[in-house]
């Protein structure tokens, strides 16, 4: 891979690239359903190929090619040439300049015990039905279970000499429930929402998850929400469980952030951002309880690598200090755009689209005090559990979120289980009302698989790391007519 | 050999590397290429050529699926083995009504 790598930048330069890049890449992914004490799905797909980027006279272009063969290499490099000159004759465009980059060397390795991908399906399998025959509740009329493996080696070389191999391993899995009675419908899920929480890690890392042990609350608290009482509608006090932050900061922070966004690229499909370039170094974010870092270092994280696909070293970098923007998330182009960092935010779904500006893992930083400080000092609240739904605008400014669960937080102490809760509010508003955040024994580390942008369409796995974080005077239930 | 026969040349190969009582190969061929316009510039051009089987198998009433790009020979044998893992690795399945018939 890493020859062919080479020949595709060496036929981009000698086709009259100034610049060119070769990601080839192999991935293979399995994924396993049950549902209701069947078999739902079973999938195994491996994909590779070689995408190649160029700049030829200030102009961009991409192609791929699935054979990773000397003639798939060549041709690709030809036909992103063909296509960044056809760009290049355009009179009134930008000339896309890049920062500065020392030439990456190295090697990386998810550090695994098990390769997920050897993992028997069998017992993959086993796995599932096990951990569904544990959330069984008369009210309980719908049980499902997943996993999900992937392995995936990558070759990068760059025409400024770059060489890096890096191979990665991801497993992940997820339970719902799914109960129904008297015209309602309520649904628990373990560890996360939206198809359970992956990490860049061996096979133990699902073991470690104990989906058959947390089975059974998963199935008595979706039945017990039947018949809970809804939400209130009021401005209150809330704390967030970790699970709702990761989607508050992913959405609200995360996406935001993104300096390509902020650049108005993404205006045609995933949106723009209520930021604006100058606001970095002034813009107030949230609170001083606010800390956000972008991390592509964190172990087990889905972003994590040695370089990204521009070959940008790893790096911790801060992007809310105190409630301040201090940071993007950047690419070399956007970078110098801005005049400011250095990229290490670039990264491609695979070998057939080219790298765009995603999340790596986005963390809020730890405070101080657990959850039960946090509930402590709230006399009339409510707290919110596990993320049910979601809406932003194009600028992700404006937000709804509701939850699986919730529980009125009365005197500092758990109340009566609430169901269909929701809360809602204008970004920097609602960071600003943070006024407290868990400390690290609280921190988890939780993983998406579905991270949706660019044209052609393509996904990001990301990580968030978060804590219950505790919020006032929001807006929180539906307002009745 | 013509883009439509080659395909059918694929799913024909992908067939016969099938371990199983029933078998059935789809073949997608893409060409592509998207020019995306952000700022009234050029942004994310994309020129895609891609060719991937899906091989699905029924051995002992169990259905099974892999997917692949890699369609020399190998490739087409080591999917056809993960296709039967799948199927083996599957209950039988009660509403599966069989392949579709020619």
């Amino acid at each position: 891979m890493r020859a062919l790598c080479e020949h595709a930048v060496d036929a981009a330069t000698a086709a009259g690239a100034d610049y060119a890049d070769a990601r080839a890449v192999n991935r293979r992914v399995q994924h396993v359903a049950t549902k209701n004490g069947e078999v739902d799905a079973v999938s195994d797909a491996e994909t590779e190929g070689i995408g190649v980027r160029v700049l030829v006279g200030g102009a961009g272009g991409f192609a791929c090619d699935r054979r990773l063969s000397e003639d798939g290499a060549r041709e690709a490099a030809e036909r992103a040439v063909s296509f960044a000159r056809a760009s290049a004759a355009s009179a009134k465009r930008r000339t896309i300049e890049l920062v500065p980059l020392q030439p990456a060397r190295g090697e990386y390795r998810t550090p695994a015990e098990r390769d997920p991908i050897e993992v028997p399906l069998s017992e993959k399998i086993d796995l599932c039905l096990r951990a569904e025959a544990e959330m069984r509740h008369p009210d309980v009329k719908i049980t499902e279970a997943g996993v999900r493996s992937q392995r995936e080696r990558r070759a990068f070389r760059s025409s400024a000499g770059a060489d890096v191999y890096q191979e990665f391993a991801e497993c992940g899995a997820g339970i719902d429930a799914l109960a129904v009675a008297d015209g309602r419908v309520q649904v628990r899920s373990y560890p996360s929402a939206h198809g359970g929480t992956s990490a860049q890690a061996g096979w133990e890392f699902v073991e470690s998850l104990q989906l058959e042990r947390e089975a059974p609350r998963v199935g008595e608290e979706a039945a017990a929400l039947l018949r809970a009482h809804p939400c209130p509608s009021e401005v209150t006090t809330i704390v967030a469980d970790a699970e709702q932050m990761v989607l508050q900061l992913h959405e609200s922070v995360g996406h935001p952030t993104e300096l390509d966004r902020v650049y108005g690229t993404e205006a045609a499909y995933a949106g723009t951002s209520f930021l604006k370039p100058e606001d970095l170094g002034n813009l107030p974010y949230g609170s001083e309880h606010m800390n956000v870092v972008a991390d592509s270092t964190t172990p087990e994280g889905l972003g994590t690598f040695a370089f990204d696909d521009e070959g940008v070293p790893a790096a911790r970098e801060i992007i809310v200090e105190a409630g301040i923007l201090q940071g993007f998330l950047s690419s070399r182009e956007t970078a110098a755009l801005l005049g400011s960092g250095h990229g290490g935010s670039m990264r491609g779904d695979g070998w057939s689209r080219m790298p765009l500006v995603r999340m790596t893992n986005l963390h809020l930083e730890p405070g101080e005090g657990s959850v039960e400080d946090l509930l402590a000092d709230v006399d009339d609240g409510i707290y919110l559990c596990t993320n049910k739904s979601w809406s932003i605008d194009d600028k992700r400014l404006n937000f709804q979120f509701g939850t699986q669960v919730a529980w009125e937080i009365k005197k500092g102490k758990l109340g009566r289980m609430l169901r269909d809760a929701t809360y809602m509010g204008r970004t920097p508003d609602f960071w600003a009302s943070m006024d407290a955040v868990a400390g690290q024994d609280e921190w988890r580390l939780h993983g998406l698989t579905n991270c949706g942008k660019g044209q052609p369409g393509q996904h990001a796995h990301v990580s968030h790391g978060t804590t219950p974080a505790r919020f006032r005077n929001v807006r929180v239930g539906v307002r009745e007519a | 050999m013509s883009p439509d026969s080659a395909a059918l040349d694929l799913a024909e190969r992908a067939y016969r590397a099938a371990e199983a009582d029933q078998a059935e190969a789809l073949v997608h061929s893409e060409q592509s290429g998207f020019a995306r316009f952000a700022g009234s510039e050029v942004h994310q051009p994309t020129l895609i050529r891609d060719e991937s089987v899906t091989l699905r198998v029924v051995r002992d009433g169990r259905v099974g699926c892999a997917v692949t790009n890699r369609t020399d020979d190998e490739g087409l044998r080591e999917t056809a083995q993960r296709a039967a893992e799948a199927a083996d690795g599957s209950p039988p399945d009660p509403y599966f009504a069989g392949l579709q018939e020619p």
